[in-house]
């Protein structure tokens, strides 16, 4: 098997470039080209995606502001109807049946008084 | 440092040829690829967005323009491929449909060149053609590649061996 020497490869690459002159544009023609109808489409396209993720972008900020406008209202009406009352500490309705007979004794500590007739009596 | 050539559509216009064959070796020598990236090449030169230094031949600094021009033409294009961009429409021309320039390849022996070109890695293929195709000495081909002369003289003699057993006779 021979093997193409330099100059076989040179005139090889010779052949190729007379072929490549043959079928080349001007520079004119070069020049005035304009992008293909293929990349202007894939430009609009590309401003069309941006505008829908600026689009969509947009919509879920609103969404957030909407939830906590309304979130900020419901805790402004529950105020305004409580009224003073929404002040007043929470209570179980419940807390009534726990009050049973001797509970003051379970929840304060008794105070031992003594009488004055009782102290006039120790020697 | 003003060494822009004054008449810069002049000296695009005069290595006009050279640079359709350098950027068709840029770009798998599809024809209408290489168009689009001449295009894109020319306007940042004339527009001033790539400014020669004069630190080489203005033709090596231009290869090199289109050289970048078509890797980010690359890029791009593999993303495209990814669908990281919405595809546009499906009738984009693409090079399925030979022009005259591949009709005249076809025909010629070169289109033998051609298919051996494409299975060597694109370093090979970009130093061959700068040396073989534009006659350029490997150290103006490393300058356009961005690469040292070592690394392309390597390039050059492993793609030139593959080279030359791809084309040998059977």
């Amino acid at each position: 098997m021979t093997l193409p020497d330099d100059p076989w490869l040179r005139e090889a690459f010779a052949r190729l470039r007379r072929a490549d002159r043959a079928g080349a544009p001007s520079l004119t023609a070069v020049l005035a080209a304009r992008p293909g109808p293929g990349r202007r489409a894939r430009l609009t396209a590309l401003a069309w995606a941006g505008a829908a993720v600026t689009v969509a972008l947009l919509a879920a900020a609103g969404q957030r502001a909407g939830q906590e406008w309304s979130a900020a209202r419901s805790a402004a009406q529950i105020a305004q109807v409580l009224g003073p009352f929404g002040e007043v500490p929470w209570r179980s309705p419940t807390d009534g049946l726990l009050r049973t007979p001797g509970y003051a004794l379970l929840v304060a500590t008794p105070t031992i008084t003594i009488a004055d007739s009782l102290m006039k009596s120790v020697p | 440092m003003d060494d822009e050539p004054r008449d810069l559509q002049g000296e695009l216009e005069r290595l006009h040829q050279d640079s359709y064959g350098w950027a068709l070796a840029c770009c798998r020598r599809r024809p209408a690829e290489a168009c689009e990236v001449l295009h894109a090449a020319y306007l940042k030169v004339l527009e001033g967005r790539a400014r020669f230094g004069g630190r080489s031949a203005f033709r090596t600094w231009l290869f090199g323009v289109i050289r970048r021009t078509a890797a980010e033409h690359r890029r791009r294009e593999a993303l495209l491929r990814l669908r990281l961009i919405t595809l546009g429409d499906a009738s984009e021309p693409r090079d399925s449909a030979p022009g005259p320039a591949d009709r005249v390849e076809r025909a010629d022996q070169a289109a033998r060149l051609a298919s051996a070109l494409a299975r060597l890695s694109r370093r090979q293929r970009e130093v061959l053609d700068l040396v073989f195709y534009h006659d350029l000495p490997i150290s103006e081909a490393a300058a356009v590649m961005g690469v040292g002369v070592g690394s392309a003289r390597r390039h050059y003699e492993r793609g030139k061996a593959r080279l030359r057993a791809l084309l040998a006779p059977s």
